[in-house]
């Protein structure tokens, strides 16, 4: 069948959608245009051409909306730093946004329907992140890990990637949607930043000073470094769980307490306060803390940032310097009253001396006076340990034997030392003669002697005193450089005490060391000594073992010679024979005491209280006296000047000076003077005898 | 039920209308059923739909119609009362 030609039909068309018009313009009529389809008998409803409209302009808005949503989309994921991507089932790109085929270097085009082989990634990487892609596609949840990743152009960077999945309307996954965000910056933040904690770290714990971070209101420790450890004696554990309050020394305890008191409300953002800490073994710490606030929240400080410097050195030199002036203050008292006190003992002796000279029936008398010269004796020779001791006495050297000095050491030392320590002596006759002073040897094993009981105290023990001669040889030479070969005696102390560990033994001879309570040692009773064989060309030894005891070993070199003792003490005095002599003394006291004893001794004294007295009387009449004995400090001309003086007018006078202490007269200024002899304060009458007796009667000058 | 034309603007209305005017009326009463004839032409031509939009009270019975956009309550609501 053929269609008519279509300008046939056109009358009847060009009617019929006339009629057409007509009918639909009709049937809105009726309707009100409240109708959009109509019906024929068929049942297939027929839209009103108004509605078609509707249905055309709605479908065309619709499909605008769309596609401009679709644009946006596609922008907004190119917008993204991050990169977003869609991938199907078997692991290939559907979708790459902007920044991720920049990195690639691509179109889209280009990326679309590959997978991560394709696309040149690494083999190990493309499997692992294809296998990721499966196994949200199998499990339907969401994949998250992190990559390197280098670019084609050679940009390597660390990525952190979410795969998730897509659903479709039947609740399978229909595809997967990824997002990848470059955090190589943060990466390298994050590593800076633990490189950075680590060096802090280092800092902290290195330092050389304590750190410690505690808690403003609870003063607990939060962290401590171990230098802090260490000057605590205590380990990080136990001082995590201990506040800093707790470890203050308790005469601290208040002051502290103030301190951080008025940091934690706030007065001030730091402070810094000198005290002491007790460590663990109840030793002191002394220390210099500089203590400042951190803030993280709130008006007060939440933590305190401790540094403590260990400044127990620096106090112990303080105290030391202390005790050190306070002796020398002491010295230069003693050496002050020296004078004044050594005349009191002169005229206390000299009386009593004079006193014994005259016959008395009553032996009870005589044995008084005897104990009196006995007390005096030895306040005298306590002024000479002192004088000693503030070294304004010079060692007087001499050729001596030690063993009576010993000897007269021990008796002395076992006198004052109780009985629970036994002593032990064995001194040899044979030791070598020795250059030295006796009071200071004297002085040396009162010192010795007395740091050995102390050792021993509270206990019983045996002290032993040795003296003997020993040779050393090359082998012992060389291990103590102090001593040459040769032949020595030596004197040995020992003690069967507490001993001394390698730390104390270490600076045993150090001024100021001491391991007894501050006040009941001065810490210089070692170093004295070693001051002293120092001076006598010796050395001293000292070898301890904790709970053994200890031996001190002193070295004085052998020195051959004659020993001219002085006379011995209970021989006779030297008596004169009408000799005139004349004293020049200040004090008439001791004047008048001179002139009784020398009148005793059978000479013809007179004496003056001025010594210009005294040159006018030799001028007046320079062949009247004998010889002049004169003291040495007097108001308006010395001894020494006087006797220089006397000199000029009789150079042969003898002239005796009589001193309280040898300080600064040299054997040199002495002669220069002219002095025959020097006489010590407070002259015994043995003494005075034997010096006039000698000044009178020099041996003959070769 | 309401048969309607999905898309056109009387039908829209008619939907809208209907579901106001109940929700207004006939709160916890009512139960609508919006029935689009391209989709079941069937149905519509077994009820002698003709025109959309156009609303059948099913029940209670006896079924009565109303074609247009119901933007007149009173008579929506004179079905109702019929009904009643």
């Amino acid at each position: 069948m053929t269609a008519p030609p279509l300008a046939d039909s056109e009358d009847e068309i060009a009617s019929l959608i006339a009629t057409l018009h007509e009918t639909e313009r009709r049937l809105e009529e009726l309707t009100g245009g409240e109708v959009d389809t109509v019906s024929t008998g068929s049942g297939q409803p027929f839209l009103l051409r108004r509605a078609q409209r509707e249905l055309r302009d709605r479908e065309l808005a619709q499909q605008a909306a769309t596609s401009r949503r679709e644009r946006m989309l596609t922008t907004t994921l190119s917008s993204l730093t991050d990169f977003a991507y869609i991938f199907d089932r078997a692991g290939r790109f559907l979708f790459a946004n902007q920044p991720l085929l920049d990195l690639w270097g691509l179109t889209l085009d280009a990326a679309v329907g590959k997978d991560f082989f394709e696309l040149g990634y690494a083999p190990d990487l493309a499997l692992r992140l294809q296998q990721q892609v499966q196994k949200v596609f199998e499990e339907k949840k969401c994949v998250t890990d992190e990559t390197t990743y280098t670019s084609r152009a050679g940009v390597t960077g660390h990525y952190e990637y979410i795969f998730s999945p897509a659903f479709g309307a039947n609740g399978s996954v229909d595809f997967v949607v990824g997002s990848t965000r470059d955090i190589t910056e943060r990466r390298r933040s994050e590593d800076a930043l633990r490189v950075s904690e680590q060096r802090f770290k280092a800092l902290f714990e290195q330092a050389a000073v304590g750190v410690a971070q505690v808690d403003a209101s609870t003063r607990r420790i939060l962290q401590i470094n171990r230098r802090f450890c260490g000057m605590l004696g205590r380990s990080h554990a136990e001082l995590q769980q201990l506040s800093l309050a707790e470890l203050t020394h308790p005469d601290d305890a208040v002051r502290d307490a103030e301190a951080f008191r008025r940091i934690r409300i706030g007065e001030g953002r730091e402070f810094s306060l000198e005290k002491r800490y007790l460590k663990k073994d109840g030793s002191v710490l002394w220390v210099s803390l500089t203590v400042s606030a951190m803030w993280e929240s709130g008006e007060n400080p939440n933590f305190l940032i401790v540094i403590a410097q260990d400044v127990s050195e620096r106090k112990k030199l303080e105290e030391q310097l202390h005790q050190a002036q306070k002796m020398d203050a002491i010295g230069t008292l003693a050496g002050g009253i020296a004078h004044d006190f050594n005349n009191i003992l002169a005229a206390i002796i000299g009386y009593t001396e004079l006193a014994r000279m005259i016959p008395s029936d009553n032996p009870e008398s005589a044995e008084y006076l005897k104990a009196v010269l006995q007390a005096s004796t030895r306040a005298s020779e306590l002024v000479r340990q002192i004088l000693t001791f503030s070294r304004q006495e010079q060692p007087e050297r001499r050729l001596v034997q030690l063993q009576p000095v010993v000897a007269e050491s021990i008796a002395l030392l076992r006198s004052t030392i109780p009985s629970t320590i036994e002593f032990e002596t064995s001194l040899a006759t044979n030791a070598p003669t020795v250059l030295a002073d006796p009071t200071q040897v004297h002085q040396i094993l009162m010192n010795l002697g007395t740091n050995a009981w102390h050792a021993m105290k509270d206990r019983t023990g045996r002290m032993q005193i040795k003296l003997e001669q020993i040779f050393v040889d090359a082998a012992h030479a060389a291990i103590q450089p102090r001593l040459r070969t040769g032949a020595y005696a030596r004197i040995s102390v020992s003690d069967t005490g507490s001993g001394m560990d390698a730390e104390t033994l270490r600076r045993v001879f150090e001024p100021f060391f001491t391991t007894k309570p501050v006040g009941e040692g001065t810490g210089l009773g070692l170093a004295v000594v070693h001051g002293i064989m120092d001076t006598h060309d010796g050395a001293v030894t000292v070898y301890s073992q904790v709970g053994e005891g200890t031996v001190f070993h002193l070295y004085f070199p052998a020195q051959a010679g004659e020993v001219r003792e002085p006379a011995a003490r209970e021989g006779p005095v030297p008596r004169g024979d009408g000799e005139r002599v004349l004293v020049v003394d200040d004090e008439e006291l001791l004047a008048k005491l001179c002139q009784k004893a020398l009148g005793a001794l059978g000479y013809q004294a007179e004496f003056t209280l001025k010594p210009a007295d005294a040159l006018e009387m030799v001028r007046a009449s320079p062949e009247r006296f004998a010889l002049v004995l004169t003291d040495q400090t007097m108001p308006g001309m010395t001894g020494t000047t006087l006797a220089s003086k006397l000199r000029q007018i009789r150079p042969e006078l003898p002239i005796i000076l009589m001193t309280g202490y040898g300080l600064s007269l040299t054997p040199e200024r002495l002669d220069a003077a002219g002095i025959s002899h020097l006489l010590l304060k407070p002259a015994t009458i043995f003494s005075l005898g034997s010096g006039v007796h000698a000044a009178l009667h020099p041996p003959a000058s070769p | 039920v309401l048969y309607v034309a999905q898309g056109t603007q009387n039908s829209a209305l008619a939907v809208a209308n209907l579901s106001a005017l109940c929700r207004e009326q006939l709160p916890s009463r009512h139960e609508i059923e919006v029935v689009d004839v391209f989709k079941e032409p069937a149905r519509a031509l077994a009820n002698r739909i003709f025109m959309t939009p156009t609303l059948i009270q099913v029940s209670p019975a006896p079924v009565r119609r109303v074609v247009g956009t119901l933007s007149q309550p009173g008579r929506v609501l004179a079905l109702e009362s019929n009904a009643a």
